[in-house]
Protein backbone atom coordinates (compact mmCIF):
# COMPACT_ATOMS: atom_id res chain seq x y z
CA UNK A 1 0.00 0.00 0.00
CA UNK A 2 1.19 3.09 -0.88
CA UNK A 3 2.47 5.23 2.31
CA UNK A 4 0.91 8.88 2.33
CA UNK A 5 3.80 10.34 4.52
CA UNK A 6 4.98 13.08 2.95
CA UNK A 7 8.70 11.90 3.08
CA UNK A 8 8.49 8.48 1.85
CA UNK A 9 6.28 8.90 -1.30
CA UNK A 10 8.18 7.70 -4.37
CA UNK A 11 7.42 8.67 -7.93
CA UNK A 12 5.00 7.05 -9.38
CA UNK A 13 4.29 4.53 -6.57
CA UNK A 14 1.13 3.01 -8.35
CA UNK A 15 1.79 3.72 -12.25
CA UNK A 16 0.75 7.09 -12.19
CA UNK A 17 2.60 9.91 -14.58
CA UNK A 18 6.96 9.99 -13.73
CA UNK A 19 7.18 13.48 -12.67
CA UNK A 20 8.96 14.20 -16.11
CA UNK A 21 5.93 13.36 -17.74
CA UNK A 22 3.92 15.83 -15.49
CA UNK A 23 6.52 18.44 -16.19
CA UNK A 24 5.00 17.66 -19.96
CA UNK A 25 1.87 17.46 -19.50
CA UNK A 26 2.09 21.17 -17.64
CA UNK A 27 3.84 22.45 -20.29
CA UNK A 28 1.74 21.44 -22.84
CA UNK A 29 -1.23 22.29 -21.49
CA UNK A 30 0.33 26.35 -21.04
CA UNK A 31 1.36 26.32 -24.65
CA UNK A 32 -2.43 25.00 -25.87
CA UNK A 33 -3.98 27.67 -23.57
CA UNK A 34 -1.67 30.80 -24.95
CA UNK A 35 -3.03 29.15 -28.45
CA UNK A 36 -6.69 28.80 -27.89
CA UNK A 37 -6.56 32.56 -26.24
CA UNK A 38 -10.03 33.39 -24.65
CA UNK A 39 -12.80 30.62 -25.69
CA UNK A 40 -14.63 29.56 -22.22
CA UNK A 41 -13.49 27.75 -20.78
CA UNK A 42 -10.04 27.90 -21.78
CA UNK A 43 -8.32 31.25 -20.99
CA UNK A 44 -4.85 31.88 -20.89
CA UNK A 45 -5.37 34.31 -18.56
CA UNK A 46 -4.22 37.78 -19.77
CA UNK A 47 -4.93 40.21 -17.51
CA UNK A 48 -2.05 43.11 -16.95
CA UNK A 49 -0.06 41.59 -19.74
CA UNK A 50 0.18 44.79 -21.57
CA UNK A 51 0.89 47.48 -18.91
CA UNK A 52 -0.35 50.69 -20.96
CA UNK A 53 0.77 53.82 -19.31
CA UNK A 54 -2.83 55.28 -19.69
CA UNK A 55 -5.96 53.38 -18.47
CA UNK A 56 -9.82 53.69 -18.70
CA UNK A 57 -12.51 53.10 -16.00
CA UNK A 58 -16.00 53.12 -17.23
CA UNK A 59 -19.17 54.15 -15.09
CA UNK A 60 -23.21 54.33 -15.40
CA UNK A 61 -24.64 58.11 -13.49
CA UNK A 62 -28.03 58.76 -13.46
CA UNK A 63 -29.54 61.85 -14.56
CA UNK A 64 -27.77 63.81 -11.48
CA UNK A 65 -24.37 62.81 -12.37
CA UNK A 66 -24.48 60.13 -9.43
CA UNK A 67 -22.62 56.89 -9.94
CA UNK A 68 -24.86 53.79 -10.13
CA UNK A 69 -24.37 50.82 -8.44
CA UNK A 70 -23.51 48.01 -11.65
CA UNK A 71 -23.36 45.32 -9.85
CA UNK A 72 -26.67 45.46 -7.43
CA UNK A 73 -28.82 47.56 -10.22
CA UNK A 74 -26.82 45.81 -13.57
CA UNK A 75 -25.58 42.60 -12.36
CA UNK A 76 -21.98 43.70 -13.59
CA UNK A 77 -18.62 44.95 -12.54
CA UNK A 78 -16.94 48.33 -14.21
CA UNK A 79 -14.81 47.00 -15.95
CA UNK A 80 -17.07 44.25 -17.68
CA UNK A 81 -19.20 46.74 -18.62
CA UNK A 82 -16.30 48.54 -19.83
CA UNK A 83 -15.96 45.58 -22.10
CA UNK A 84 -19.08 45.43 -23.55
CA UNK A 85 -19.16 49.02 -24.76
CA UNK A 86 -15.65 48.33 -26.69
CA UNK A 87 -17.49 45.19 -27.96
CA UNK A 88 -20.97 47.52 -29.55
CA UNK A 89 -17.48 50.49 -30.08
CA UNK A 90 -15.79 47.49 -32.45
CA UNK A 91 -19.35 46.03 -34.02
CA UNK A 92 -19.31 49.85 -35.47
CA UNK A 93 -16.48 51.09 -35.89
CA UNK A 94 -13.74 48.02 -36.17
CA UNK A 95 -11.65 49.68 -32.97
CA UNK A 96 -12.11 48.89 -29.41
CA UNK A 97 -10.75 52.44 -28.24
CA UNK A 98 -12.87 55.30 -28.71
CA UNK A 99 -10.06 57.97 -29.14
CA UNK A 100 -9.64 56.11 -32.38
CA UNK A 101 -13.50 56.15 -33.30
CA UNK A 102 -15.42 59.09 -34.57
CA UNK A 103 -17.70 60.80 -32.02
CA UNK A 104 -20.86 59.86 -33.67
CA UNK A 105 -19.77 56.60 -33.39
CA UNK A 106 -18.98 56.58 -29.57
CA UNK A 107 -21.93 57.92 -29.10
CA UNK A 108 -24.24 55.29 -30.88
CA UNK A 109 -22.35 52.18 -29.28
CA UNK A 110 -23.11 53.93 -25.56
CA UNK A 111 -26.41 54.27 -26.46
CA UNK A 112 -26.62 50.91 -27.44
CA UNK A 113 -24.31 49.45 -24.39
CA UNK A 114 -26.73 51.33 -22.13
CA UNK A 115 -30.25 50.07 -23.61
CA UNK A 116 -28.54 46.72 -23.19
CA UNK A 117 -27.58 47.37 -19.95
CA UNK A 118 -31.49 48.65 -19.26
CA UNK A 119 -32.69 45.47 -20.60
CA UNK A 120 -30.45 43.30 -17.92
CA UNK A 121 -31.60 45.44 -14.36
CA UNK A 122 -32.86 43.94 -11.55
CA UNK A 123 -36.35 45.94 -11.76
CA UNK A 124 -36.91 45.76 -7.93
CA UNK A 125 -33.86 47.33 -6.85
CA UNK A 126 -33.80 50.08 -10.05
CA UNK A 127 -37.40 50.93 -9.80
CA UNK A 128 -36.70 52.44 -6.02
CA UNK A 129 -34.36 54.98 -7.98
CA UNK A 130 -36.45 57.58 -10.03
CA UNK A 131 -34.32 56.81 -13.16
CA UNK A 132 -35.11 59.27 -15.71
CA UNK A 133 -31.61 59.10 -17.47
CA UNK A 134 -28.69 56.84 -17.72
CA UNK A 135 -25.12 58.33 -18.82
CA UNK A 136 -22.19 56.35 -20.17
CA UNK A 137 -19.09 58.22 -18.49
CA UNK A 138 -15.81 56.97 -19.02
CA UNK A 139 -12.20 58.29 -17.19
CA UNK A 140 -8.97 58.11 -18.37
CA UNK A 141 -6.00 58.21 -16.06
CA UNK A 142 -2.09 58.57 -17.63
CA UNK A 143 0.82 59.80 -16.20
CA UNK A 144 2.60 62.70 -17.35
CA UNK A 145 6.52 63.46 -17.85
CA UNK A 146 6.72 64.70 -14.00
CA UNK A 147 5.31 60.92 -12.83
CA UNK A 148 2.31 62.83 -11.58
CA UNK A 149 -1.25 61.12 -12.64
CA UNK A 150 -3.89 62.47 -14.81
CA UNK A 151 -7.28 62.50 -14.67
CA UNK A 152 -9.57 63.08 -17.48
CA UNK A 153 -13.28 62.50 -17.76
CA UNK A 154 -15.90 62.54 -20.37
CA UNK A 155 -19.61 61.31 -21.32
CA UNK A 156 -19.88 58.47 -24.08
CA UNK A 157 -23.15 59.01 -24.36
CA UNK A 158 -26.54 58.67 -22.54
CA UNK A 159 -30.06 57.26 -23.01
CA UNK A 160 -33.52 58.55 -21.41
CA UNK A 161 -35.55 56.22 -19.60
CA UNK A 162 -39.47 56.16 -20.13
CA UNK A 163 -41.57 56.14 -17.30
CA UNK B 1 21.98 20.70 4.98
CA UNK B 2 22.22 20.85 1.48
CA UNK B 3 21.80 17.16 0.76
CA UNK B 4 18.84 17.41 3.18
CA UNK B 5 17.26 20.17 1.24
CA UNK B 6 17.25 18.11 -1.89
CA UNK B 7 15.84 14.97 -0.61
CA UNK B 8 12.93 17.33 0.51
CA UNK B 9 12.35 18.60 -2.56
CA UNK B 10 12.61 15.46 -4.63
CA UNK B 11 9.90 14.95 -7.46
CA UNK B 12 7.69 12.15 -5.91
CA UNK B 13 4.20 10.86 -6.45
CA UNK B 14 1.12 12.73 -4.95
CA UNK B 15 -0.57 9.95 -2.65
CA UNK B 16 -3.20 11.83 -1.13
CA UNK B 17 -5.23 9.77 1.34
CA UNK B 18 -9.04 9.28 0.88
CA UNK B 19 -9.87 11.54 2.95
CA UNK B 20 -8.03 14.32 1.85
CA UNK B 21 -9.47 13.62 -1.82
CA UNK B 22 -13.22 13.32 -0.17
CA UNK B 23 -12.09 17.30 1.15
CA UNK B 24 -10.61 18.51 -2.32
CA UNK B 25 -14.65 16.74 -4.06
CA UNK B 26 -16.30 18.78 -0.92
CA UNK B 27 -14.73 21.69 -2.15
CA UNK B 28 -14.60 21.37 -5.60
CA UNK B 29 -18.35 20.62 -5.59
CA UNK B 30 -19.29 24.06 -3.35
CA UNK B 31 -17.15 26.67 -5.31
CA UNK B 32 -19.09 24.84 -8.67
CA UNK B 33 -21.99 24.98 -6.89
CA UNK B 34 -21.72 28.43 -6.20
CA UNK B 35 -20.58 29.80 -8.95
CA UNK B 36 -22.20 27.67 -11.64
CA UNK B 37 -25.61 27.20 -9.68
CA UNK B 38 -26.04 30.04 -7.47
CA UNK B 39 -24.08 32.89 -9.74
CA UNK B 40 -24.36 32.16 -13.29
CA UNK B 41 -27.99 30.60 -13.91
CA UNK B 42 -29.47 33.83 -13.61
CA UNK B 43 -31.39 35.05 -16.66
CA UNK B 44 -29.51 37.93 -19.26
CA UNK B 45 -29.97 39.44 -22.76
CA UNK B 46 -27.98 38.03 -24.97
CA UNK B 47 -26.86 39.50 -28.59
CA UNK B 48 -24.38 36.94 -29.90
CA UNK B 49 -22.39 38.89 -32.39
CA UNK B 50 -19.29 37.74 -31.18
CA UNK B 51 -19.59 33.81 -30.25
CA UNK B 52 -16.93 32.35 -27.87
CA UNK B 53 -16.09 28.93 -26.01
CA UNK B 54 -19.36 26.50 -26.39
CA UNK B 55 -21.47 29.30 -27.82
CA UNK B 56 -19.60 28.15 -31.43
CA UNK B 57 -20.48 24.60 -31.20
CA UNK B 58 -23.79 24.34 -30.19
CA UNK B 59 -27.27 26.33 -29.60
CA UNK B 60 -27.14 27.34 -26.05
CA UNK B 61 -29.82 30.31 -25.91
CA UNK B 62 -32.35 27.51 -24.26
CA UNK B 63 -30.80 27.83 -21.33
CA UNK B 64 -31.99 31.66 -20.68
CA UNK B 65 -34.86 30.31 -20.26
CA UNK B 66 -36.34 30.82 -16.55
CA UNK B 67 -37.84 27.25 -16.48
CA UNK B 68 -34.66 25.74 -18.31
CA UNK B 69 -32.74 27.98 -15.65
CA UNK B 70 -34.71 26.50 -12.95
CA UNK B 71 -34.17 22.66 -14.04
CA UNK B 72 -30.63 23.30 -14.20
CA UNK B 73 -30.13 24.74 -10.62
CA UNK B 74 -32.32 21.87 -9.24
CA UNK B 75 -30.26 18.84 -11.86
CA UNK B 76 -26.73 20.29 -10.87
CA UNK B 77 -27.55 20.91 -6.99
CA UNK B 78 -28.77 16.99 -6.73
CA UNK B 79 -26.08 15.52 -8.72
CA UNK B 80 -23.25 17.64 -6.97
CA UNK B 81 -24.47 16.08 -3.42
CA UNK B 82 -24.27 12.52 -5.24
CA UNK B 83 -20.70 13.48 -6.84
CA UNK B 84 -19.19 14.69 -3.53
CA UNK B 85 -19.90 10.97 -2.48
CA UNK B 86 -17.97 9.17 -5.17
CA UNK B 87 -21.17 7.99 -7.10
CA UNK B 88 -20.85 7.62 -10.86
CA UNK B 89 -18.85 10.59 -11.32
CA UNK B 90 -19.05 10.39 -15.24
CA UNK B 91 -22.88 10.83 -14.85
CA UNK B 92 -22.84 13.05 -11.71
CA UNK B 93 -20.16 16.01 -12.92
CA UNK B 94 -21.66 15.97 -16.08
CA UNK B 95 -24.58 18.54 -15.19
CA UNK B 96 -22.81 21.29 -13.29
CA UNK B 97 -20.08 20.61 -16.03
CA UNK B 98 -21.67 21.48 -18.27
CA UNK B 99 -24.01 24.67 -16.52
CA UNK B 100 -20.70 26.21 -16.07
CA UNK B 101 -18.99 26.18 -19.41
CA UNK B 102 -22.45 26.79 -21.25
CA UNK B 103 -23.36 29.96 -18.85
CA UNK B 104 -19.57 31.36 -18.96
CA UNK B 105 -19.85 31.04 -23.06
CA UNK B 106 -23.07 32.34 -22.88
CA UNK B 107 -21.81 35.51 -20.64
CA UNK B 108 -18.83 35.77 -22.73
CA UNK B 109 -20.38 35.90 -26.28
CA UNK B 110 -21.81 39.28 -24.17
CA UNK B 111 -18.65 40.85 -25.26
CA UNK B 112 -17.27 41.17 -21.70
CA UNK B 113 -14.70 38.27 -21.40
CA UNK B 114 -14.24 37.81 -17.51
CA UNK B 115 -11.59 35.47 -16.05
CA UNK B 116 -13.36 34.25 -12.47
CA UNK B 117 -14.20 31.10 -13.64
CA UNK B 118 -12.51 29.17 -15.98
CA UNK B 119 -9.76 27.86 -13.90
CA UNK B 120 -12.46 26.24 -12.20
CA UNK B 121 -14.22 25.32 -15.40
CA UNK B 122 -10.99 23.86 -16.69
CA UNK B 123 -10.29 22.05 -13.56
CA UNK B 124 -13.63 20.47 -13.64
CA UNK B 125 -12.98 19.46 -17.08
CA UNK B 126 -9.90 17.92 -16.50
CA UNK B 127 -11.59 15.89 -13.44
CA UNK B 128 -14.47 14.81 -15.58
CA UNK B 129 -12.11 13.30 -18.55
CA UNK B 130 -10.36 11.39 -15.67
CA UNK B 131 -13.68 10.11 -14.88
CA UNK B 132 -14.49 9.23 -18.67
CA UNK B 133 -10.91 7.91 -18.84
CA UNK B 134 -11.58 5.20 -16.14
CA UNK B 135 -15.04 4.56 -17.02
CA UNK B 136 -13.71 3.46 -20.50
CA UNK B 137 -10.36 1.77 -19.35
CA UNK B 138 -10.64 0.30 -16.33
CA UNK B 139 -14.71 0.03 -16.47
CA UNK B 140 -14.86 1.89 -13.08
CA UNK B 141 -18.72 3.88 -13.75
CA UNK B 142 -20.77 3.42 -10.03
CA UNK B 143 -17.73 3.77 -8.03
CA UNK B 144 -14.25 5.01 -8.95
CA UNK B 145 -10.63 3.95 -7.20
CA UNK B 146 -8.69 5.96 -5.19
CA UNK B 147 -6.25 6.25 -8.29
CA UNK B 148 -8.78 7.28 -10.28
CA UNK B 149 -9.60 10.02 -7.63
CA UNK B 150 -5.62 10.66 -7.17
CA UNK B 151 -5.73 11.47 -10.90
CA UNK B 152 -8.81 13.52 -10.76
CA UNK B 153 -7.65 15.49 -8.31
CA UNK B 154 -4.30 16.36 -9.97
CA UNK B 155 -5.92 17.18 -12.91
CA UNK B 156 -6.75 20.02 -11.18
CA UNK B 157 -3.18 20.89 -10.37
CA UNK B 158 -2.16 20.36 -13.81
CA UNK B 159 -4.92 22.80 -15.08
CA UNK B 160 -3.77 25.15 -12.40
CA UNK B 161 -0.57 25.19 -12.75
CA UNK B 162 -0.59 25.40 -16.56
CA UNK B 163 -2.95 28.56 -16.12
CA UNK B 164 -0.46 30.41 -14.38
CA UNK B 165 2.44 29.18 -17.00
CA UNK B 166 0.06 30.40 -19.83
CA UNK B 167 -0.39 33.77 -17.82
CA UNK B 168 3.42 34.24 -17.33
CA UNK B 169 3.92 33.53 -21.11
CA UNK B 170 1.18 35.99 -22.54
CA UNK B 171 2.85 38.65 -20.26
CA UNK B 172 6.60 38.33 -21.92
CA UNK B 173 5.17 37.68 -25.58
CA UNK B 174 3.05 40.64 -25.41
CA UNK B 175 6.12 42.98 -24.27
CA UNK B 176 8.20 41.28 -26.10
CA UNK B 177 10.13 39.76 -22.95
CA UNK B 178 10.30 43.31 -21.35
CA UNK B 179 7.39 43.25 -18.78
CA UNK B 180 9.24 43.95 -15.97
CA UNK B 181 10.69 47.22 -17.24
CA UNK B 182 7.24 48.11 -17.45
CA UNK B 183 6.16 47.52 -14.07
CA UNK B 184 6.11 51.15 -12.65
CA UNK B 185 3.05 51.35 -15.46
CA UNK B 186 1.30 49.03 -12.93
CA UNK B 187 0.40 51.98 -10.91
CA UNK B 188 -1.57 53.36 -13.31
CA UNK B 189 -3.63 49.78 -13.38
CA UNK B 190 -3.92 50.33 -9.61
CA UNK B 191 -5.49 53.36 -9.47
CA UNK B 192 -7.84 52.02 -12.50
CA UNK B 193 -8.72 48.31 -10.85
CA UNK B 194 -9.75 50.38 -7.31
CA UNK B 195 -11.04 53.16 -9.42
CA UNK B 196 -13.42 49.80 -11.19
CA UNK B 197 -14.44 48.13 -8.23
CA UNK B 198 -15.42 51.66 -6.34
CA UNK B 199 -18.01 52.48 -9.59
CA UNK B 200 -18.91 48.46 -9.32
CA UNK B 201 -20.47 49.71 -5.76
CA UNK B 202 -19.90 53.07 -5.52
CA UNK B 203 -21.99 52.53 -1.95
CA UNK B 204 -18.44 51.34 -0.61
CA UNK B 205 -16.05 54.20 0.35
CA UNK B 206 -13.01 54.90 -1.69
CA UNK B 207 -9.76 54.24 -0.53
CA UNK B 208 -7.23 56.62 -1.00
CA UNK B 209 -4.07 54.89 0.43
CA UNK B 210 -4.75 52.20 -2.70
CA UNK B 211 -5.65 54.98 -5.21
CA UNK B 212 -2.80 57.46 -4.47
CA UNK B 213 -0.44 56.68 -1.72
CA UNK B 214 0.33 53.46 -2.69
CA UNK B 215 0.38 54.39 -6.74
CA UNK B 216 2.73 57.03 -5.90
CA UNK B 217 4.65 54.97 -3.88
CA UNK B 218 5.60 52.55 -6.21
CA UNK B 219 6.39 55.21 -9.36
CA UNK B 220 9.16 56.58 -6.67
CA UNK B 221 10.29 53.38 -5.86
CA UNK B 222 10.62 51.52 -9.36
CA UNK B 223 13.21 49.26 -8.05
CA UNK B 224 10.31 48.07 -5.29
CA UNK B 225 7.59 48.21 -7.74
CA UNK B 226 9.85 46.29 -10.16
CA UNK B 227 10.57 43.49 -7.07
CA UNK B 228 7.13 43.07 -5.84
CA UNK B 229 5.22 42.92 -9.52
CA UNK B 230 8.61 40.47 -10.87
CA UNK B 231 8.22 38.40 -8.29
CA UNK B 232 4.59 37.36 -9.28
CA UNK B 233 5.57 36.79 -12.86
CA UNK B 234 8.89 34.56 -11.80
CA UNK B 235 5.98 33.07 -9.54
CA UNK B 236 3.64 32.49 -12.49
CA UNK B 237 6.42 31.75 -14.83
CA UNK B 238 7.44 28.53 -12.66
CA UNK B 239 4.27 27.59 -11.99
CA UNK B 240 4.99 23.88 -13.13
CA UNK B 241 6.91 22.81 -10.44
CA UNK B 242 3.25 22.53 -8.81
CA UNK B 243 3.06 18.89 -10.31
CA UNK B 244 6.42 17.81 -9.05
CA UNK B 245 4.73 16.79 -5.51
CA UNK B 246 3.33 17.44 -2.15
CA UNK B 247 6.34 19.83 -0.97
CA UNK B 248 6.98 21.54 -4.37
CA UNK B 249 3.12 22.34 -4.35
CA UNK B 250 2.90 23.27 -1.14
CA UNK B 251 5.62 25.78 -0.85
CA UNK B 252 4.91 27.13 -4.73
CA UNK B 253 0.35 26.85 -4.03
CA UNK B 254 1.59 28.60 -0.79
CA UNK B 255 3.47 31.18 -2.65
CA UNK B 256 1.14 31.69 -4.91
CA UNK B 257 -2.08 31.78 -2.50
CA UNK B 258 0.03 35.03 -0.83
CA UNK B 259 0.41 36.46 -3.80
CA UNK B 260 -3.07 37.09 -4.58
CA UNK B 261 -3.61 38.14 -1.49
CA UNK B 262 -1.08 40.47 -1.79
CA UNK B 263 -3.05 42.03 -5.00
CA UNK B 264 -6.39 41.91 -3.90
CA UNK B 265 -4.87 44.13 -1.17
CA UNK B 266 -3.45 46.56 -3.54
CA UNK B 267 -5.59 46.18 -6.65
CA UNK B 268 -8.94 45.10 -4.69
CA UNK B 269 -9.00 41.80 -7.31
CA UNK B 270 -10.09 38.97 -6.36
CA UNK B 271 -9.06 35.53 -7.49
CA UNK B 272 -10.89 33.74 -4.75
CA UNK B 273 -11.11 30.38 -7.40
CA UNK B 274 -7.71 30.13 -7.78
CA UNK B 275 -6.79 30.45 -4.12
CA UNK B 276 -9.57 28.45 -3.18
CA UNK B 277 -8.07 25.41 -5.87
CA UNK B 278 -4.67 26.11 -5.17
CA UNK B 279 -5.56 25.44 -1.01
CA UNK B 280 -7.57 22.24 -1.89
CA UNK B 281 -5.26 20.64 -3.75
CA UNK B 282 -2.04 21.93 -3.03
CA UNK B 283 -2.09 23.67 0.71
CA UNK B 284 -4.46 21.54 2.85
CA UNK B 285 -3.08 18.32 1.61
CA UNK B 286 0.79 19.37 2.03
CA UNK B 287 -0.02 21.27 5.97
CA UNK B 288 -1.75 17.66 6.40
CA UNK B 289 1.16 15.20 5.59
CA UNK B 290 3.74 17.62 6.84
CA UNK B 291 1.33 17.37 10.75
CA UNK B 292 1.38 13.47 9.68
CA UNK B 293 4.96 13.23 9.16
CA UNK B 294 6.03 14.82 12.73
CA UNK B 295 3.65 13.22 14.54
CA UNK B 296 5.38 9.66 13.45
CA UNK B 297 8.86 11.40 13.96
CA UNK B 298 7.77 11.76 17.73
CA UNK B 299 6.64 8.62 18.09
Amino acid sequence: MTSTNIATETDAPDGTWSWRLRLAACMVIAILLVAIGDQYPFSPFPMYSKLDSSADVLYVADQNGKPLALGKLFNVGSAQAKKRFEKELLLLAQTRDYEKAKPEQVHAAAVKFLETLWKDRREHRTVKLDLTQLKAQIITISMDQNEQFQRAEQTLGSISLKP
Amino acid sequence: MIAKLKTWLRPAAFAWTPAEMFIARLGLALLLGYFAVRTHLIPFELVPEKENGLVKIMPLMWLLDPTALLVMRIVCGVTLVLFVFGLAPVLTFLPTLFTLCAMGSLRNSKGDIGHTTQVLAMSALAVWLCYVYAALRRREFWRVSVQTQRAAIFGIILMVSGSYVASGIVKMKATGGGWIGRVPSMSVQMIKANLSDYYSDPDDPISTTMTEKAPQFFIQHPVVAKVVFGTGLLLELGAFVLVLGRRWALLWGGSLVLMHAGISMLMDIEFWNHMALLGLTCVIPGVLALWRERRELVK
